[in-house]
């Protein structure tokens, strides 16, 4: 159920503004359904969560044909002219490198980048607020950026790293397939971080776009052997903060 | 004096002066002497760092098969781990798995090589997965002291250390949390950081003073004790989320006082007719009021036995009201 400023809504009229079968109206369709509530203090807000989830599921896309390689963390590689790699294996916004360029740059050159599933995840991220944002407010929402995993993570993103039990899962949710007895000579494959595209898909950075299943079977190809436990797509997601994120974009960074 | 503390040569000048210094002396050793090389790098004082650093050289002087068993594992073992395969033309018979040599071969590159840590990503790697099959493979106890070293030492470092957390928690095994838990007492302010964050406590914990240190610490230690027989491991990771939980109670078990199993979180015996039971009345109770009957029960069993008997067969109402106002004696 739709709540904008304390009083449920019907998507019917909403619908309307969006292309039939757009995601948007998938996400729609799906916070209307059922009794979970979900509040959004302004019908800006609400339509400002649809156009970031939108766009978290086009970076998706983007990102995944952008050549951007799979490596582990200790052997990331970065374009040393937007970002430092770090010794644990992330990367650190170089002084006086445009954040929004940089991120543009990992989706136009991904094949000199080269980073696990997590960091991936990240990249969507901004690459997505990046698209809403615009350039001036991302770069003065994000001066410093760092690519990691969520332990170094933007206060403002903290939210996508926090997975929870969700009453409803939607399209642009950070999904987490965890591979238990995975082989241990290759603990890369523990588990996929991966973005539901809402349409039974889901993006992983190293695995590539597949449905749940497929990303099962893959996961469970890199189990110990006589492993006994499959991999499986865990009742939790992490998804940003929506509201805090769309009072940057209507107050336009004021 | 014991073999393993005498100064061997090459450790001590890889230690002194440096892996290229190791690596010159020891293709000098071995044009001069040969077999007393040999003997250096079968030593039990060597470290696995010094072996790891003369790999291409070992295998460029054609010496792999006059190693010993120890250092001919720890070799085949690294190719297994690594990308680069350095021992892709050696002859021989492959590593042998799961037996006693080669846990023993995993547990000297570990001990040996921990105070090494840092010497390049793919030693770091070696020393991960030699601990990751030591703890999930062997349940080895021994490793986890050492594995929380490095977790600890390469965050005040600023180096990787997840898969090494993720490791040290699949021993599903509280001897895992008492080790974290001492990092509450560090008077490093990281140390205490990922302590708090690894055992998933409240990030606003008070650890600013050794008196507030000491406090957190045994504070989590008798939560420990309290819960023992009805804790379970998530298998949650860093990579999975910010806010692991390694472990969890199972409230249902510490109610019934019936231990569960670490790794199914089920209760290691089935319930009887009776226990199901009480149970099911348990299940309809409120969330805050599940925990004040589980932390009941489970001091009133350790306590009075008998009463405890006697309590768990009241109605839910009646268990709940004497739980909230913890009484002991209510014949």
């Amino acid at each position: 159920m739709i709540i904008v400023n304390g009083t449920a809504v019907t998507p019917e009229s909403l619908l309307a503004e969006y292309p039939e079968d757009s995601v948007e109206q998938k996400i729609l369709r799906k916070l209307a359904a059922g009794d979970t509530h979900f509040s959004y203090p302004s019908m800006d807000q609400l339509k400002f969560e649809l156009r970031l989830r939108k766009e978290i599921i086009a970076a998706s896309y983007e990102l995944n044909r952008s050549g951007l390689g799979f490596e582990v963390f200790r052997e990331t590689r970065c374009n040393p002219t937007y970002w430092k790699r770090l010794w644990d294996g992330g990367f650190a916004l170089n002084d006086g490198a445009n954040p929004a360029a940089a991120i543009a740059d990992i989706f136009h050159n991904g094949s000199q980048y080269g980073t696990e599933c997590a960091t991936a995840m990240m990249i969507v991220y901004y690459g997505a607020l990046l698209k809403v944002y615009g350039e001036a407010l991302f770069n003065k929402t994000f001066p410093k950026i760092d690519l990691m995993n969520w332990h170094r993570i933007d206060r403002l993103l903290w939210e996508v790293g926090n997975m929870q039990r969700r009453d409803v899962y939607l399209p642009g949710d950070r999904r987490y397939f965890n591979n238990p007895d995975v082989n241990l000579l290759t603990p890369e494959w523990q588990g996929e971080n991966t973005i539901d595209l809402g349409n039974g898909m889901f993006y992983g950075h190293g695995v590539g776009i597949y449905k749940a299943e497929a990303i099962i079977q893959e996961l469970n190809k890199n189990r110990v052997p006589n492993a006994d436990e499959s991999a499986a797509l865990l009742d939790s997601a992490g998804r940003p903060d929506f509201i805090k994120l769309g009072n940057i974009y209507l107050r336009g960074g004021s | 004096m014991n073999a393993e503390n005498s100064a061997n040569q090459l450790e001590r000048i890889r230690q002194a002066q440096g892996i290229e210094a190791c690596r010159r002396q020891f293709l000098m050793m071995e044009k001069g002497k040969p077999k007393s090389t040999v003997r250096i790098l079968n030593d039990a004082g060597l470290r696995f760092a010094t072996l790891f650093v003369l790999r291409p050289d070992i295998v460029q002087l054609d010496l792999f098969h006059e190693l010993n068993e120890r250092n001919r594992i720890a070799l085949r073992f690294c190719d297994k781990v690594l990308p680069e395969k350095t021992l892709a033309d050696v002859s021989g018979i492959p590593l042998a798995i799961n037996n006693e040599a080669y846990y023993a071969s995993l547990f000297w590159i570990l001990r040996t090589g921990a105070p090494d840590d840092g010497l390049s990503e793919a030693f770091d790697r070696v020393l991960d997965v030699s601990a990751t099959i030591l703890i999930k493979k062997c349940c080895e106890k021994m490793v986890l002291p050492i594995a929380a070293e490095l977790i600890f030492k390469r965050n005040q470092k600023g180096t990787y250390y997840h898969d090494l957390v993720w490791a040290f928690f699949s021993s599903r095994d509280v001897y895992a949390l008492r080790l974290i838990a001492e990092r509450l007492r560090s008077n490093n302010p990281k140390d205490t950081a990922l302590a708090c964050q690894l055992l998933s406590l409240p990030r606003d914990t008070p650890l600013g003073t050794r008196m507030e240190r000491q406090t957190q610490y045994s504070r989590y230690l008798s939560w420990l004790k309290e819960n023992n027989p009805y804790l379970y491991f998530t298998g949650e990771s860093l990579m999975q989320t910010n806010c692991p939980t390694p472990c969890g109670v199972n409230l249902e078990a510490k109610y019934l006082c019936k231990k569960v199993s670490p790794r199914k979180k089920e209760p290691v015996s089935a319930l009887s007719d009776s226990e199901q039971s009480c149970l099911n009345q348990f299940k309809d109770t409120e969330e805050n009021e599940k925990a004040v009957l589980a932390s009941y029960s489970n001091s009133l069993h350790s306590e009075n036995p008998s009463n405890w008997n006697q309590w768990i067969q009241y109605p839910i109402e009646k268990q709940l009201e004497i739980a909230k106002m913890g009484r002991r004696d209510f014949a």
